[in-house]
């Protein structure tokens, strides 16, 4: 009911929506009372996400971190309002020369004491970002091994390798010079099946069922396809992974928009214990709806050094209402290859 | 110095209907940069004006008003160069709408709805919201298309509204219990 206004609104809160996209959400807002109280839901959580430099993701992302951190709306509202009034009393000379700070002037002091936030209202200050609290789990900061893996198939690859076993049920290990290769690809291995043909040899990758999330509208699956040990790369040596897929998807009855992405994350820790990422390179591309058709997707990273592990994954995701409708064709992937070329000082 | 006192009690309330009123600015003009610079020319006026409001009157109703104006000015002088909503959409906007009453509230269910989110949307709603990023310095920074992270966002934004539509009972009821 709500759907072109929900994505008129939010492409107009992004602010890339045309003259006729505004044109046609004002339509929208017009139409009944209904519209203009979704419209204005949409726009209040909007003020709400964005005000006081996102409190939501701070309360969710410190609560997380097991952090103690107390939640203070009304104080960080209260100093919004009062840098206002500050700002107005500005004006005034009389303010200015004044030493008598005023009942308003003193909880404006208390107020920020204890909210220890910057105010959004105040034009400038909310736009500075806080990286150094909030670091990207796709740059170099350190972080235990990421939500984003499968984490028990890379733990129990890792734990293989770690131990020297040379046989997995699941994967090949193939050792090669300086480095151990734990591999899935054979064994997600199917052939042709649902109208596609592999793209090379007789076999193609195919991913499992995708796990749907029926609250968050989304369906996703992701394989681990390798694991490489480089723990024994010569000491003054760096290196880089490429990475390279073919992918294709099974036809639907129904319009489905699938986005794939090939990851590789680099991840650190001594046997046995904890392993933290140190950085991860993902590049991603929605697939076509032709079957005949297979389309690549790279990814390459130079390797950080102290490297123990690379871990190369490939994901299928689905967004939106499409995602809770069945989707029996399958996700494709094939002519898999992973390069990891060593230059030694 | 008596004279550019504001009373307690009024800047109380100004505090009080801060979001609501930056939301509703927003909503009429959606462009963030602009909302702000209306938000702080309304509430200097609104400082100015502090001695003409009558402590029995509705107060957002009167600051919401004069926020209106101010709307409707910014969208005379910059009509040509920026995309807006016609006047009559603001005419339209009822400030019921944006009622700060239950704003507590909505914060609390926004706090959960948020967290039920899939990891990869967290990740492009940090970057929006928190990190004010634009959508092309996400699109490089998550590697995807500029289009997929909008649809993300949309899904985002529609995703929360409707959980925290939802748990906002249950939100309540906790709260008043």
């Amino acid at each position: 009911m709500y759907e072109e206004l929900d994505c008129l609104t939010s492409k107009s809160l992004d602010e890339i929506a045309t003259p006729a996209d505004i044109e046609r959400l004002e339509e929208l807002i017009k139409m009944s009372s209904s519209m203009r109280k979704r419209y204005a839901l949409l726009v209040t959580q909007e003020s709400l996400l964005h005000w006081e430099t996102g409190e939501v993701t701070d309360f969710v992302e410190d609560s997380k971190s097991d952090k103690k951190i107390i939640n203070f709306p009304i104080f960080a509202s209260a100093a919004a309002a009062i840098v206002a009034l500050l700002s107005a009393w500005g004006l005034s000379k009389q303010f200015l020369q004044d030493t008598n700070s005023s009942q308003i002037a003193l909880d404006n002091v208390e107020s920020n004491k204890l909210a220890g936030k910057t105010v959004i209202a105040q034009k400038g200050n909310a736009s500075d970002p806080t990286a150094e609290n909030f670091p990207l789990p796709f740059t170099t900061e350190v972080e235990v091994l990421p939500a984003a893996l499968n984490k028990s198939v890379v733990f129990s690859a890792i734990e293989l390798l770690e131990s020297e076993k040379r046989f997995d049920d699941g994967a090949i290990i193939s050792v090669e010079d300086n480095f151990v290769v734990w591999d899935r690809t054979d064994h997600l291995s199917v052939p042709a099946e649902n109208g596609i043909l592999p793209l090379e040899g007789a076999g193609m990758i195919k991913l499992s069922g995708m796990v749907v999330n029926v609250d968050a509208q989304t369906a996703e699956v992701q394989e681990t396809l390798q694991v490489v040990d480089v723990r024994h790369l010569p000491p003054e040596s760096a290196s880089t992974i490429d990475a390279e897929i073919c992918l294709n998807k099974g036809a639907t009855a129904y319009p489905q928009t699938t986005e794939f992405e090939l990851s590789v994350e680099v991840l650190k820790g001594l046997e046995g214990e904890d392993k933290f990422s140190l950085g991860s390179s993902t590049n991603s591309l929605i697939a076509d709806a032709d079957q005949e058709t297979w389309e690549n997707l790279t990814s390459s990273f130079v390797v950080p050094e102290g490297a123990d592990f690379l871990v190369v994954s490939l994901t299928a995701r689905i967004e939106g209402p499409e995602s809770l409708l069945p989707n029996p064709s399958g996700n494709y992937a094939d002519s898999f290859r992973v390069n990891l070329s060593t230059v030694v000082h | 110095m008596e004279e550019n006192t504001i009373p307690f009690e009024y800047s109380h309330k100004l505090t009080a209907i801060q979001r609501s009123l930056y939301a509703y600015i927003l909503s009429l003009l959606p462009n963030r940069s602009d909302a702000e610079d209306i938000l702080q020319e309304t509430n200097l006026i609104l400082c100015k004006k502090a001695k003409e409001y009558k402590a029995d009157g509705h107060f957002q109703g009167w600051a919401f008003r004069i926020a209106r104006y101010q709307i409707m000015a910014h969208m005379t002088k910059s009509r040509r160069s920026k995309i807006h909503f016609s006047n009559e959409l603001v005419d339209a906007m009822a400030e019921e709408d944006f009622d700060s009453t239950n704003l507590n509230i909505t914060q609390k269910a926004l706090q959960i709805c948020y967290d039920l989110l899939p990891k990869h949307m967290q990740l492009i709603a940090r970057l929006r919201f928190k990190e004010e990023k634009t959508l092309r310095d996400i699109s490089s920074l998550v590697n995807r298309p500029l289009g997929s992270v909008s649809a993300t966002l949309h899904r985002i934004r529609q995703n929360l509204v409707n959980c925290v539509q939802q748990k906002t009972p249950g939100v309540e009821a906790e709260m008043d219990a």
